[in-house]
């Protein structure tokens, strides 16, 4: 009798427990979603409804229109699905790059040891504290010197050589987490360190892979400065220099911009929340590493 | 070939592709700007070099400079802290097995990818002192709210508030890491009577340093160059009285508005030296990170 | 490594195609870099698709960026980058940071020999801006003098007071309007601002109380910003947010960058609004009330004088094709992008006879757009002075700051940072 009113109890107190962190979660999510709310419901007003006093939550009737608006705006010579499928190139290849390249330069600095090692990471890592400000326009004169402006090279191109120290580091660590035996016992399997890499870490290592690919994905997306320097022609923007054209130097359509904006947030809520089971939560309970 | 040799090459190997792209597309523009910051430049007509004179000038005469410097140790001494806890206490609470929490998680790394114009005018409308939704909410507490963005003491603070809903990057990162570590040694732990919370010291944090560590040189970094929503809020003034004007908004300042460019390339090389800095300093006291194996000791 | 460079050499492959635009051979390509509203992109389009069917021999590429500080960006860096456009879009302030650089084509050998050009057409005002030494560097689209003070009929109506003339002065007339239709809460709070201008405009009422920016606005040698009668300009605006109580302070308006006041007008929040014609097609959307505009009040000698904005096209001095190029800007200024800009409500065409015509006065709101006919000869411009925007930056915006918020009285702030200023800019 005692040892079940014991397990009860226990019961009780994970349910509990339970609530309380549930609660939590409830209450910091609401507070990340305020200005969310304040978005979609800006992108649902009538310009004169935006500052209205006391503000309103809930426009009536909502402005779907505005969001034909934002995505077709009349009198441009292109469309926003032009913008859209340059944006999914540009994003597709670099996405593509990054994964590749950085995770196998990663490999050698985690993994491998040679002379110099440590020093050519801080030089990597280096290049990530210089503001782009300064370097944009020597950058720019060597590729228009490969005859590469208003084209997307610019933008691609470089991501296929690990250029993103961020993602270097990132993978860097996940390797170094992995016990240095599973590369031992490969090596007297008779593989060599190329397999190592991609038969034995890149699958143990899934989830950051995975969170590359978001990080990537996103930063692409939202890109606004390399396009704005190396995209001259209007047939080649992608949707964030696009989408640009609501604010104009005297006032802005914030009813647009924000619907543009909740349009340009649309795929990653999508990828993000149907891509999670792939990167949360594909090996959670398979313990890789005991 | 002896083993060690063997594995030095293959080191080469892999970290090849850097080596191209750094000499390549990295290395000129850098050498560029490093030549540029003994030089001036306003952009249109010919560089002229003038030696040490901007590095002078930067130390011996320019208040902005140390002004701005100031606001971004301010800005990355308070945010950096901050965002480090905040994204791992709400990675271990989105870890959890609750209900909605996919839905949860997509809520926490949203606010992360909607930086730019849109997002730093609700904020502005936010932090609107009279009309504004935070100060309505303190009013019902009964605090009479600062006037935020408007008052000087109280501008940073903004910005490190606007960074902390931008934590859902470094918390996806988290949630990689947290992936990674074997239920074995929790199942270990509760064998051995550990509650929740020793668990999470004795399990978890180590466990999480390497990604910690990561995150926390990120941040410094980011902190650092602190820009974007700065510039977008202030419109590139830095107001109110340059309480806002961080380092690389002045930086920006001078090469694009003032036509500095040189200048501002020497201010671009002092704040590397600076992050160089802290970042080696970050590295040298790593003894507390946690790698498994000796991949990582000399 | 295989399967990298395999992805790559795919990648080269398919953006090649994106690489090598077609050449069309025989025919003059020029480069037009240009902001603008979702409008001025249709005219530009449809008058430059106008002219390449008149001129079959040259073929226009139109690179459109966003305005503002990017578009600033990307031009420094084509002109750093040196692949500098053929025609450049240049604002009258931004102008001058190109034209002293001497890299702007001198357009005035093509207006005295082109004789299909009429230049007496074009408000000399605006040529003069745009011209030093008896050198031409830009042929002008608009301009925009910064003096509407747009108003809302029913919020006077309601008040029983006259719509303002616009020949009123501000001591006189405009403060006590100004006062009147301020209103206050039960709890002392203001309800209503009788004024309100687009972002801090101080320099209409510094200018129009006989300050200048400086001395001499073609060849300047000292800032005087710090002369009585610009104080006095400073003063009378500070004193309007915290004396007279009709203005918002900064911490009233959405703080930094001006975000909102439009729409504190356009919401019936403020009474008056200082800004330019540009506003016009978007308060065209007010349903609630009626409005019209009234020339910026006299200052209390009488001296009437407001800052400006404007527009127009310049020539590269590395373009190629000169002759081609006068031909396009020459065209884009013509008498139909002038029409079609003028429809729009947005801008005042620079040439006056479009001005003047039914085209701009239709006769729909606001009505008293007339004026703006007359204001042209009230502009100042800002001065031909290569860190100007370094000294408004650096130096005034942090004083004028503490201006604003009440701390500082203008002279204060203003005397110390003016005399350093002069010490520091003028340095050759």
């Amino acid at each position: 009798m005692a040892g079940l009113n014991l397990n009860q109890e226990a019961i009780n107190r994970k349910k509990i427990k339970r609530i309380i962190i549930f609660g939590i979660i409830c209450i910091l999510g609401f507070i990340m979603l305020i200005p969310f709310l304040w978005m979609i419901s800006t992108s649902l007003k009538i310009p004169t409804e935006v500052f209205s006093m006391p503000p309103q939550w809930i426009p009536w009737p909502p402005q779907w229109i505005n969001y034909v608006s934002a995505w077709a705006p009349k009198g441009l010579p292109e469309t926003f699905n032009t913008y859209l499928k340059n944006t999914l190139i540009i994003t597709f290849f670099n996405t593509l790059g990054a994964i590749v390249s950085s995770s196998f330069v990663a490999f050698g600095f985690a993994r491998l040891k040679f002379k110099g090692r440590d020093f050519m990471f801080i030089l990597l890592l280096g290049t990530m504290m210089i503001p782009v400000q300064v370097t944009m326009i020597p950058q720019f004169i060597l590729f228009r010197s490969l005859g590469w402006i208003d084209t997307f090279l610019p933008l691609i191109v470089p991501n296929f050589f690990a250029i993103s120290a961020f993602n270097v580091f990132l993978l860097r660590q996940f390797f170094m987490t992995l016990p240095p035996e599973l590369d031992e016992a490969a090596l007297i399997d008779g593989c060599n360190y190329f397999d190592i890499y991609w038969r034995i870490i890149m699958p143990l290592s899934w989830p950051v892979v995975a969170t590359i690919a978001v990080f990537s994905f996103v930063y692409n997306w939202n890109d606004f400065l390399n396009p704005l320097i190396y995209l001259n022609s209007s047939s080649n923007f992608t949707l964030a220099l696009g989408l640009q054209t609501f604010t104009t130097v005297y006032g802005s359509s914030y009813h647009l911009m924000m619907a543009a904006s909740m349009l340009m947030l649309l795929p990653i809520i999508v990828v993000f929340f149907i891509g999670q089971k792939y990167f949360i939560e594909g090996i959670a309970t398979t313990g890789l590493k005991g | 070939m002896k083993s060690s040799q063997l594995e030095s090459v293959w080191g080469y190997v892999f970290i090849f592709p850097w080596i191209l792209g750094m000499l390549f597309f990295t290395a000129g523009p850098i050498i560029a700007s490093v030549f540029l910051s003994f030089c001036e430049w306003d952009l249109i007509t010919p560089i002229k070099w003038v030696g040490l004179q901007n590095y002078i000038k930067l130390f011996m005469d320019d208040p902005r400079f140390w002004k701005s410097l100031y606001n971004t140790l301010f800005y990355t001494a308070m945010s950096v802290p901050l965002q480090l806890v905040a994204g791992i206490t709400i990675a271990v609470l989105m870890n959890q097995q609750v209900r909605l929490i996919k839905v949860f998680r997509t809520i926490f790394y949203l606010p992360s990818v909607t930086a730019g114009v849109a997002s730093s005018i609700i904020w502005m409308w936010l932090f609107n002192p009279d009309v504004g939704l935070i100060n309505y909410f303190l009013a019902i507490f009964g605090i009479h709210g600062p006037l935020w963005l408007a008052s000087e003491f109280w501008a940073k603070p903004v910005y490190v508030i606007m960074s902390l809903w931008g934590v859902g990057g470094g918390m996806l990162v988290y949630l990689a890491g947290l992936q990674g570590i074997p239920a074995a040694l929790y199942e270990a732990a509760s064998i051995d009577g550990a509650n929740s919370f020793q668990k999470f010291i004795h399990v978890t944090l180590p466990m999480l340093s390497p990604i910690i560590f990561f995150n926390l040189v990120i941040l410094v970094i980011q902190s650092f160059q602190i820009f974007t929503q700065a510039y977008v809020m202030s419109g590139g003034s830095g107001a109110p009285a340059d309480s806002t004007l961080f380092y690389v908004v002045y930086l920006y300042q001078m090469g694009f508005r003032f036509h500095q460019m040189g200048y501002a390339s020497a201010l671009a090389w002092i704040l590397f030296l600076i992050t160089l800095g802290a970042t080696l300093l970050l590295f040298r006291f790593s003894g507390w990170v946690h790698y498994e194996g000796n991949v990582k000791e000399k | 490594m295989k399967k990298i460079l395999a992805f790559l050499g795919v990648g080269l492959l398919l953006f090649s195609n994106f690489a090598c635009a077609p050449k069309k051979d025989a025919k003059t390509e020029l480069r037009f870099v240009f902001w603008g509203d979702l409008s001025e992109i249709q005219i530009f389009n449809n008058i430059v698709a106008e002219f390449e069917r008149e001129n079959p021999k040259i073929q226009v590429k139109l690179e459109r960026a966003p305005s503002g500080a990017p578009y600033i960006e990307k031009l420094l860096t084509q002109f750093a980058g040196g692949m500098a456009p053929d025609i450049v879009f240049v604002e009258v302030n931004n102008f001058v940071n190109f034209s002293q650089r001497n890299v702007l084509m001198d357009l005035s050998e093509f207006v005295f020999s082109d004789e299909s050009f009429k230049m007496e057409n074009i408000y000399p005002e605006v040529l003069s801006r745009f011209s030093m030494d008896n050198k031409l560097f830009v042929l002008p689209r608009d301009t925009a003098p910064i003096c509407c003070v747009y108003y809302n009929k029913d919020l006077f109506d309601e008040a029983g007071l006259p719509y303002p003339k616009d020949d009123w002065q501000w001591p006189r007339d405009f403060l006590p309007i100004a006062q009147k239709l301020t209103k206050t809460d039960a709890s002392g709070r203001v309800s209503r601002f009788g004024f309100v201008d687009d972002w801090s405009l101080w320099d209409a009422f510094v200018l129009s109380n006989g300050g200048n920016y400086v001395d001499d606005a073609k060849n300047p040698t000292r800032i005087t910003l710090d002369s009585p009668e610009a104080l006095g300009g400073f003063k009378f605006r500070q004193d309007l947010i915290y004396k007279y109580k009709v203005m918002p302070t900064p911490s009233q308006m959405s703080s930094a960058g001006g975000v909102g006041s439009a729409d504190l007008f356009m919401t019936g929040k403020a009474a008056m609004f200082l800004s330019g014609i540009w506003k016009t097609p978007y308060f065209r959307d007010i349903k609630n009330f009626d409005w019209d505009v009234a020339m910026f009040p006299k200052g209390p000698t009488g001296i009437r004088r407001f800052p400006t904005g404007g527009s127009g096209y310049a020539i590269t001095k590395t373009c190629k094709h000169p002759r081609e190029a006068w031909k396009l800007i020459k065209y884009l200024c013509g008498r139909e992008g002038q029409v079609q800009l003028a429809k729009t409500g947005l801008a005042q065409p620079a040439n006056m006879s479009i001005a003047k015509s039914e085209y701009f006065l239709d006769g729909q709101k606001p009505k008293n757009k007339g004026m703006l006919l007359d204001a042209v000869k009230y502009v100042s411009y800002s001065p031909y002075m290569d860190r100007w925007n370094e000294f408004l930056i650096a130096y005034l915006n942090p004083a004028l700051d503490k201006v604003w918020s009440g701390e500082k009285s203008p002279e204060e702030a203003l005397k110390p940072v003016v005399t350093k200023a002069n010490k520091e800019l003028f340095k050759k």
